[in-house]
């Protein structure tokens, strides 16, 4: 056991790093952050467009002269059924617009990973760490 | 010079397949272990859900049988009938409850054979000791 961890430390490279090394790293650390809480938030719009598919669906099939309260911030307003249909489309339209755009803000994030792993690995191979 | 041979010690190849076997009896545990943390996290949420729900049955059994009643769905308030809103909260009870039999289950389940991988490495660690002992000394 104990000589296999002595090999191990050999392995390992003593590689200096540089102030530019350093920054790359940082900005690595707060990519993953960042794309992190995008997951998040994804997640967050994804079960709230959920939700408004539900109502949509439970809309179309209600009675055409039903009165409807749409939440608007804090208050409900009253509402018909043509305007409560319209309003929820475009909720709905505006949730996945932002679902859409939070995609490419992951799909950048992942881009950049790429390329700060191929220099990074490249100089410091298996004694630096870059967990997603 | 006679001198008699020491007892033959056990090979390298045995104190390895043990210590292969322990290694696996610990990852199967760890594996196990995941499962229960899992478990319980869902049993939690249930709990919270549970507790919710009949909180909720509680009101409405407060309320006239005229009473107005919204359920919320996304951005919109639907009126429901006193009867509609406490039929869905009795499923969802229903549904709750078997769920929380199921967990209840599963974790008896998984939380037995957590305990026998922690015996065999228990026996397995018993093993290597044993093995790996000093020989007791020659005499002269």
């Amino acid at each position: 056991m104990s000589k296999t961890m002595i090999e191990k430390v050999d392995e390992v490279l003593e590689t200096e790093v540089c102030a530019a090394d350093q920054k790359m790293i940082n900005l690595f650390g707060r990519l993953n952050n960042r794309k992190h809480e995008l997951m998040r938030e994804k997640k967050a719009k994804q079960e709230d467009l959920e939700k408004a598919t539900d109502s949509q669906d439970d809309l179309f099939i209600a009675d055409d002269d039903s009165k409807f309260k749409y939440s608007m911030g804090e208050a409900f307003l009253e509402v018909n059924k043509e305007d409560a249909e319209s309003l929820i489309e475009k909720y709905i339209n505006k949730l996945e617009e932002d679902i859409k755009k939070i995609d490419s803000d992951i799909n950048d994030i992942n881009e950049k990973h790429k390329e700060l792993k191929v220099i990074l690995y490249a100089k410091f191979k298996n004694s630096i760490n870059l967990e997603e | 010079m006679s001198s008699t041979k020491a007892p033959v010690p056990p090979t390298q190849a045995e104190i390895q397949q043990i210590q292969d076997q322990l290694i696996k009896a610990r990852d199967a545990f760890q594996v196990h272990e995941t499962e229960l943390q899992k478990l319980s996290a869902s049993r939690s949420k249930l709990l919270t859900q549970l507790n919710e729900n009949e909180m909720v049955k509680k009101e409405f059994d407060l309320l006239e049988s005229e009473a107005k009643i919204y359920k919320l769905n996304g951005p919109v308030l639907f009126k429901q009938t006193k009867e509609e809103a406490e039929n869905t909260i009795t499923s969802r009870l229903d549904i709750i409850n078997n769920n929380l039999k199921t967990i209840e289950t599963n974790f008896k389940d998984i939380e037995k054979k957590a305990m026998e991988q922690r015996n065999k490495i228990f026996e397995y660690q018993n093993k290597i000791r044993s093995l790996t002992a000093p020989p007791p000394p020659q005499a002269q």
